[in-house]
């Protein structure tokens, strides 16, 4: 899955990337990928730091940051459109939960994050998320930080 | 786990049952008393202190109680509408907590407590509830027989304001539809597998 954004704004130099989830099973870590709109790579790894702790899905609690340090900084250019990608090896199992901007509540741009939303993959093709019986939904964020350097 | 949630009105039903002899129905009510004696503190201490501390919509929570002879033999528990059960409004009650010796099933003894229920909390506003999970043959037969129609299907969801406990909610109604109008949505959301 992954979270697709177009920068607004200023150009920023991004350090690090975080990203909340739960790990369900095994002990490998987390693979997290920035890419450009177009897919080239411009920054992947496995996630740093201890893994966390192994909870059930459905539990409450036991979601945690996992982050992915960049070996130099990155840019990340107003108009342009990037992809931050998680996956998980085959001998781990994760889980993440996504946050409901509140468009549909009345939240207005300033109280979220306006700029993209979270995706996964369905077959062969991206699509927003599908969620309380409508698909597609293209109002819920991952929850991802970047760590920004001046 | 899938839940199905059965309804009917409180209004009572002719009396299609009675007990043998030698037992006897007693509807128990909390008073100075927060649960029957001899029952576990868990879940029926909390069901006692939210009666004693209004969290229940109505003052209504009680149990219909089957002994044989001084030997408890059967329970149908009632609670008023809460925050656990959205869907319910002011007024409504929920079957829940129905368990019958194993050696006293097959007696009709669960039929002629919730008949005996409904004769003493009879009201033909008041909507009756029966939640039961989707693999409860047994259960789902009690409802039918005691004149519960299938509402819809849901299932349990942690509540943020509640820790552990959570909330049973409606999903989906018996025709497929959202439920209209739709029940509060929990604060968390379903987790998605990374791949």
């Amino acid at each position: 899955m992954r979270e697709t954004f177009t920068v607004t704004g200023v150009s920023r130099k991004a350090g690090a990337v975080a990203v909340q989830v739960r790990r369900l099973a095994g002990d490998a870590p987390l693979s997290l990928r920035l890419e450009h709109g177009d897919g080239t790579l411009m920054a992947q790894g496995e996630a740093e730091g201890p893994l966390p702790a192994c909870t059930p899905s459905g539990a409450l609690g036991g979601c945690a940051w996992v982050g992915l340090t960049f070996a130099g900084p990155q840019t990340l250019a107003p108009g342009q459109t990037y992809h931050l990608l998680l996956s998980a090896p085959a001998s781990a199992s994760y889980e993440v939960y996504p946050m409901r901007k509140g468009t549909d509540k009345g939240f207005s741009d300033a109280t979220l994050f306006p700029d993209g939303h979270a995706e996964y993959r369905d077959g062969g093709a991206w699509a927003g998320w599908d969620q309380w019986g409508h698909v597609r939904l293209t109002n819920a964020d991952l929850q991802i930080y970047f760590r920004l350097r001046p | 786990m899938d839940y199905l949630f059965l309804k009917r009105t409180s209004r009572p039903d002719p009396v299609s049952a009675v007990l043998p002899p030698g037992f006897r129905l007693v509807f128990w009510r909390p008073g100075f008393r927060l649960r029957p004696w001899g029952f576990p503190a868990r879940p029926f201490l909390l069901w006692g202190l939210w009666h004693r501390l209004n969290v229940y919509a109505t003052p209504d929570y009680g149990m219909a109680l089957i002994y044989e002879g001084t030997q408890l033999v059967h329970r149908t528990c009632l609670l008023p509408a809460h925050f656990r059960f959205p869907f319910m409004v002011r007024g409504d009650l929920q079957t829940a907590g129905i368990w019958t010796r194993p050696d006293r099933r097959g007696m009709g003894l669960a039929l002629i407590a919730l008949q005996g229920s409904l004769c003493r909390m009879a009201d033909p506003e008041r909507t009756l509830w029966y939640m039961v999970r989707e693999d409860n043959q047994p259960s789902l037969r009690l409802a039918e027989k005691g004149g519960f129609q299938l509402f819809g299907r849901g299932r349990k969801l942690p509540s943020r304001a509640f820790g552990l406990l959570g909330a049973f909610h409606i999903t989906e109604v018996h025709d497929g539809r959202a439920p209209q109008p739709p029940p509060r949505l929990p604060p968390t959301v379903p987790g998605m597998p990374i791949r």
